[in-house]
């Protein structure tokens, strides 16, 4: 009887683990509804959605919020299962622009989807349009550049290379 | 007490039927021509409290008769409802005394305003760095920081009640770890840091005791974890 109370506690302890983590990410039925479902959560406006990356199978999206101290970087991504779709971030956002300072450090972060695949995601920010960033393996690309803000940005897959 | 009361009945009920059973037999040996009533099964009924089947009795000029069943349920129902008075307090307080163990205080959270604010105390998650390099420095760094949920009390009950009390999903901490790169210039110097985002509460706690109901109030605030972001903090030394 004892063994039997154990057995069910075990069962009971870990359904609701699972329980848990699954109902962590709420679901929709189409892109567009998780996206405004995350720029809820994110506490965002739709302007504050910078761009919509499609690459290596994911859909990656990348925003930006004021903060007292300037604006910060976030990158989400859309998870995909069962013909449903959810609002997924696992990595903190970053500053890359300071309030009344003009030179901010260019910052390499490493994003990880839901599908646990890795990216390079490449910001700074920038005051002309011709701005060549270096990547990882020492090419030189020419990144995105929100013009309102001056923010840039690159995204690279990283999963061929681990 | 109800229990005690049926119990005391009962023994009641059976010790004066002994004693009639011996009067019986006096009566019946020493005593022909006194006039005697004899208990037998048909007088006898179950009672409803205890589920035994007695015979009562009571005194009817100087002789103990049985009762009936009606008499019986109404007799102890009368005493039942006597003892029943007695034992229920005074509505003056200053006279009760109530065991201690009842006695009970506890906490109610009233949320007036909730908000979302980003903390002015930075977790610093690296060292210092200074580029002294002349193409610039690579700082790359697995960070990581936690923090945890805090309140302007400090009594566990009162926490406890803040928390269930907030309007918003209550996290206690919140851990974070990523990987970041920053590129800097020459003579940049700086550590990497942690700015906490938190769910604020704010609103009266109040405290209850179950005797004397409410017992003082006071404003009260509470800080969940709600994320956070990095940044590169530059310093001038």
């Amino acid at each position: 009887m004892r063994y039997l109370m154990l057995v069910l506690m075990i069962f009971v302890i870990l359904s609701g683990c699972s329980l848990g983590s699954k109902d962590s990410l709420m679901w929709f039925s189409s892109p567009d509804a998780a996206i405004q479902n995350g720029i809820k959560l994110e506490s965002i406006n739709e302007s504050d959605l910078l761009s919509t990356v499609e690459t290596d199978g994911e859909t990656l999206l990348i925003f930006k919020q004021n903060v007292p101290e300037g604006t910060i970087v976030g990158v989400a991504s859309l998870s995909k299962k069962d013909g449903q779709f959810a609002w997924y971030r696992e990595n903190d956002p970053v500053l890359v622009k300071r309030l009344n300072e003009t030179a901010s450090p260019a910052i390499t972060c490493e994003i990880n989807t839901q599908s646990k695949k890795t990216f390079y995601v490449y910001l700074g920010v920038t005051s002309t349009i011709e701005n060549r960033i270096s990547l990882k393996n020492g090419s030189k690309v020419q990144p995105s550049i929100d013009k309102n803000s001056g923010i840039y940005y690159y995204v690279e897959s990283a999963n061929d290379k681990k | 007490m109800k229990k005690i009361l049926k119990f005391l009945s009962l023994g009641i009920s059976c010790t004066l039927s002994l004693l009639v059973l011996s009067s019986s037999v006096v009566a019946a040996s020493g005593k022909e021509n006194r006039a005697y009533q004899e208990i037998n099964r048909e007088n006898a009924f179950i009672d409803p409290s205890t589920g035994l089947l007695i015979t009562p009795l009571k005194e009817v000029g100087g002789y103990l008769v049985p009762m009936t069943k009606e008499e019986y349920i109404s007799n102890t129902t009368d005493l039942h409802t006597q003892n029943n008075q007695r034992t229920i307090p005074t509505n003056n307080k200053a006279n009760t005394i109530n065991p201690a163990a009842d006695y009970r205080e506890y906490y109610t959270y009233t949320e007036t305003t909730n908000s979302t604010e980003w903390s002015r105390d930075w977790i610093q998650v690296t060292d210092g760095i200074k580029c002294t390099s002349t193409g610039g420095c690579s700082l790359g760094k697995t960070v990581s920081a936690q923090v945890s949920h805090s309140f302007s009390a400090s009594v566990g009950a009162e926490k406890d009640a803040i928390s269930a009390g907030a309007s918003f999903t209550w996290q206690k901490t919140y851990s974070s770890t990523d990987h970041y790169t920053f590129n800097l210039a020459l003579g940049e110097r700086g550590y990497i840091a942690f700015v906490p985002r938190f769910k604020k509460t704010e609103g009266v706690l109040y405290k209850y005791s179950n005797w004397d109901g409410l017992l003082s109030k006071k404003n009260a605030w509470g800080l969940s974890p709600n994320g956070g972001y990095y940044t590169f903090v530059h310093t001038d030394y």
